[in-house]
């Protein structure tokens, strides 16, 4: 369909605005994971030398993959999203399906308390658990005044406190998705499941599972995309000893002041992020369609 | 069974902010013994001239950005709801999904090396508020666009035909009835795209400059010291305003059909 | 002289002809129903003639005028819309004035021209309500006051009384009537319901795929039907498939020939029999021996259905005592009850 010229201006600020401010970054940050740290401002080396010669190298991503600092913290990110997003799973769906299944009329009030602590401060919803794992916490010390434990457990900076803390978070993302395709469910189904002899459990994995797919999908992506660059939950809540690439990305920027490096780790971490975020944009597609 | 499924689910969702909100009145400098009724803690935070700075410059930010968002994501949004299958909807419709489902650090280091790079070409922008701004409406486009498209997708097409039936230019058209009857999702997107941005550490963190420091890294700053009552005051103030924002948001976006796209455009943000 | 003009107009989305050469010429203070089951192309018409859609083929006039590329909002008609497409941003009032605005009216006229639209449709005591307040009946009155403020010389009418319940319908109906007497403009309207077009137009246009089959009076095209599609479209009609030669029409349902009348087409043709024109008994001139399958019971009048030796089933209205289920009977009609249709 051919646009008018009024048309075209109108959709012309929205294009370029993602053009510049999004796409085209991302050949910046290619470019400068192929130049080296330097002192200066900015702090890497330019892509052409004084004599006009490109001064591109792979030195970065060499060191990526030969210290395994960087191959385990990549693994480590890809275990504790990987887990995280499992958890939440198990969380989020009898979570949304009991709100697909409540009465018409409160589904939407329960979806939206289900949904509104994303929109609450992300540091106050991480620091509220700081406050109860950590060893003087609440947890600790209501165990303890139980008599359950003599010393306080160590519950915070753990690779779990990690995962529980990205399936707290992330919670919402896994509820919304599966509760879409839930409430579509058509009850009837189930009914005919039971008359015709299925238990509950059989109707579940017969009738509700399969349909439950493709939101199943969407929400462990949309958990799982974001968990895999996550820094600011392995750091307030994993410890030091919990590795995450968001982390040790973090740290040689800041830190270290290598720019060079961090883009160079920046662009492995986007190669790993191309199937799921391709999967997931086929998945909405999918979704929009059914 | 599906009550107690709904009632743990808020409960763990809900709780811990509680617990937060409670000791934030608690009269002792232990943070975990009960000590009293107190308001002793926020005294001293609105003594605190850092956070109250920060603070600003996050108010500021916030409005800034979600007003750019705003003007250009409700324009994203009119387009894919009105104007039919034109070429690079579907590029467009994937580029809108991106921002919102990158993880941060990726947006925030690559839109740096975007702001450095200009700088030294021309000079323009010196990091600080106005690379904040930038990048958070970034953020908050797509965000709007979601929520116009929702709105003007579900809109009766009637409406604007009748309107051209009595007489009314398409101009006419888009300013008294089109635009008026979005205003309500215009405006909770604005709202949302405010919070995102007025809650963004990580993204910030990467694109200011030495003079611009937000609330929520002078939070992340003071947390990784550990806990405070302070700190649990600033929290449960932070708490009650994006309630406040939220139901704002929900009572501009009465009808159903705008709830659930604030609902789905959850889903994309982040 | 005719307000609106038609002329080989078509119209395709995709591979759907909606309307395919349509001709129809309105005059000045008719009221014509366009008839048709959905899908038909009655409604997108309707949107040619307002200037909504634009037709692939053809010419549109209006008031002489060739309006065909003419946008809808320099066109000096207007439309009702089957939601009524009241602005729910606005009230009564300003829903009424929008139009005017448009014609740069203003102040003291404006005013009057709101008040004596409002008045028109008796709503001028809710002016400052807004839309979603009304009941459905009185939306409808705001959206006709809206469309007839503007003075147009003929005003549309999408299934105007498709959202409201039956009782307030009927009433409608003859307020319409009224109302179009009274302003002496054109009416055009939609509906899929013969009932209502029968009721209130002064001219009928039956559609099917996209084309007119028919235009007539409701008392014309009642009486005689130009097709089987027309006539299928009017209540229990019994219709069987003959034969006509120039000795007469074979009917293999009713297992006899029946005699040739000067006027038949020949060919394969429809035999169509009111069921009102079939009694009980033997005395009419065309005579069907049967087995009564079933009575309907509606109150005033009952429903007989009869079947024939060769199986076919004849609709016939009796006014009065029925026969019982299961009496085997003979019905007949006269010659001249019997349409015979290409």
């Amino acid at each position: 369909m051919k646009l008018s010229g009024r048309r075209k201006l109108v959709l012309a600020g929205p294009w370029l605005w993602l053009i510049l401010f999004f796409l085209a970054p991302f050949a910046l940050v290619v470019k400068i994971s192929l130049a080296q740290a330097e002192l200066g401002v900015p702090p890497y080396t330019p892509l052409l030398d004084a004599a006009g010669h490109i001064q591109a190298s792979l030195a970065n991503y060499a060191l990526l993959f030969t210290d395994d600092l960087y191959l385990r913290a990549y693994w480590g990110s890809v275990r504790i999203a990987a887990l995280a997003t499992a958890f939440a799973l198990l969380l989020g769906y009898p979570f949304a399906y009991a709100i697909a299944r409540a009465p018409a009329s409160r589904r939407s009030f329960y979806l939206l308390l289900a949904i509104a602590p994303f929109w609450t401060s992300f540091l106050v919803r991480i620091y509220a658990w700081m406050g109860l794992l950590r060893p003087g916490g609440l947890i600790n010390t209501t165990l303890q005044s139980l008599g359950l434990i003599d010393a306080p457990l160590k519950l915070m900076n753990t690779e779990a406190a990690a995962v529980f803390g990205i399936v707290y978070a992330y919670l919402p993302f896994m509820v919304l998705p599966l509760y879409a395709r839930l409430e579509k469910l058509d009850v009837s189904l189930l009914e005919a499941a039971a008359d015709l002899g299925a238990t509950p459990w059989r109707a579940f994995r017969a009738v509700t599972w399969p349909w439950s797919l493709p939101g199943v999908w969407a929400g462990c992506l949309l958990v799982f995309i974001p968990a895999l660059g996550e820094f600011v939950i392995p750091e307030l809540l994993g410890g030091p000893d919990t590795l995450m690439i968001g982390k040790v990305m973090w740290s040689e920027f800041f830190t270290n002041r290598d720019w060079p490096l961090s883009a160079a780790i920046t662009v492995v971490l986007l190669v790993m992020l191309v199937a799921p975020i391709v999967a997931f944009q086929a998945a909405a597609r999918r979704n929009e369609a059914a | 069974m599906k009550r107690v499924v709904l009632i743990a689910g808020l409960a763990f969702l809900y709780l811990p902010l509680l617990i937060v909100a409670i000791y934030s009145f608690n009269a002792s400098r232990l943070v975990t013994v009960w000590a009293g009724f107190s308001t002793r803690w926020y005294g001293e935070l609105f003594a605190d001239q850092q956070i109250l700075r920060a603070a600003g410059l996050s108010v500021i930010v916030a409005a800034l950005s979600a007003t750019v968002a705003t003007g250009l994501g409700t324009a994203a949004g009119i387009a894919l709801a009105r104007f039919g299958r034109f070429k690079g909807r579907l590029a467009l419709t994937g580029l809108l999904a991106a921002p919102l489902t990158m993880p941060e650090i990726v947006t925030g280091v690559s839109l740096l090396l975007l702001f450095v790079a200009m700088e030294q070409a021309f000079g323009f922008p010196a990091r600080g508020i106005v690379t904040l701004v930038i990048a958070h409406a970034t953020l908050g486009l797509p965000l709007v666009a979601v929520i116009v498209q929702a709105r003007a997708g579900a809109q009766d097409r009637s409406l604007e035909e009748a309107a051209a039936d009595l007489g009314a230019k398409p101009a006419t058209v888009f300013w008294r009835i089109v635009l008026p009857l979005l205003m309500p999702a215009v405006a909770s997107g604005w709202l949302l795209a405010f919070v995102l941005s007025f809650d963004d550490l990580v993204i910030a963190s990467f694109v200011t400059g030495p003079q611009a420091t937000t609330l929520p890294m002078v939070v992340f700053s003071a947390i990784r010291l550990g806990v405070s009552p302070k700190i649990n005051a600033l929290a449960t103030l932070m708490l009650a305003a994006t309630a406040v924002a939220l139901v704002l948001a929900a009572l501009l976006a009465r009808r159903d059909s705008a709830r659930q796209a604030i609902a789905q455009s959850t889903v994309g943000v982040k | 002289m005719s307000v609106i003009t038609v002329e080989s107009v078509s119209k395709r989305f995709g591979d759907v002809v909606a309307v395919d050469n349509v001709s129809l010429d309105i005059a000045q203070g008719e009221f014509v129903a366009l008839l048709g089951a959905s899908g038909c192309g009655k409604t997108t018409l309707l949107r040619l003639v307002a200037g909504l859609d634009k037709p692939d083929a053809g010419v549109i006039r209006i008031d002489g005028h060739d309006v065909t590329g003419t946008p809808p909002y320099a066109r000096p008609i207007n439309m009702m819309f089957q939601s009524y497409a009241l602005f729910p941003h606005m009230t009564v009032a300003e829903n009424v004035a929008f139009g005017l605005k448009q014609d740069s009216l203003g102040g003291e006229d404006l005013r009057t021209r709101v008040d004596e639209a409002l008045s028109l449709v008796e709503m001028r005591d809710l002016g400052g309500r807004k839309p979603q307040a009304l009941s459905g009946g009185q939306q409808q009155r705001v959206a006709l006051a809206r469309c007839l403020a503007k003075r147009p010389k003929a005003l549309l009418l999408d299934e105007p009384l498709a959202a409201l319940d039956k009782s307030l319908r009927e009433r409608t109906q003859l307020e319409l009537m009224a109302l179009r007497r009274r302003l002496g403009i054109a009416f055009v309207f939609v509906t899929h319901d013969q009932d209502e077009a029968m009721t209130m137009a002064t001219r009928v246009a039956v559609m099917d795929k996209g084309r007119i089959l028919q235009i007539a009076s409701p008392r014309d095209l009642y009486a005689r039907p130009a097709s089987r599609a027309v006539a299928a479209f009017f209540g229990d009609m019994n219709i069987f498939d003959g034969l006509a030669d120039a000795q007469g029409v074979a009917v293999p349902a009713l297992g006899r020939r029946l005699p040739r009348a000067s006027h038949y087409p020949t060919g394969p043709v429809a035999v169509a029999i009111r069921p009102e024109d079939i009694s009980l008994g033997g005395n009419e001139a065309i005579t069907v021996p049967g087995t009564v399958s079933d009575v309907i019971y509606r109150g005033a009048i009952s429903t007989v259905l009869l079947r024939n030796a060769t199986g076919a089933i004849l609709r016939v209205t009796v006014n009065g005592p029925t026969p019982s289920v299961g009496d085997a009977i003979t019905v007949s009609w006269a010659q001249s009850a019997m349409l015979v249709l290409p």
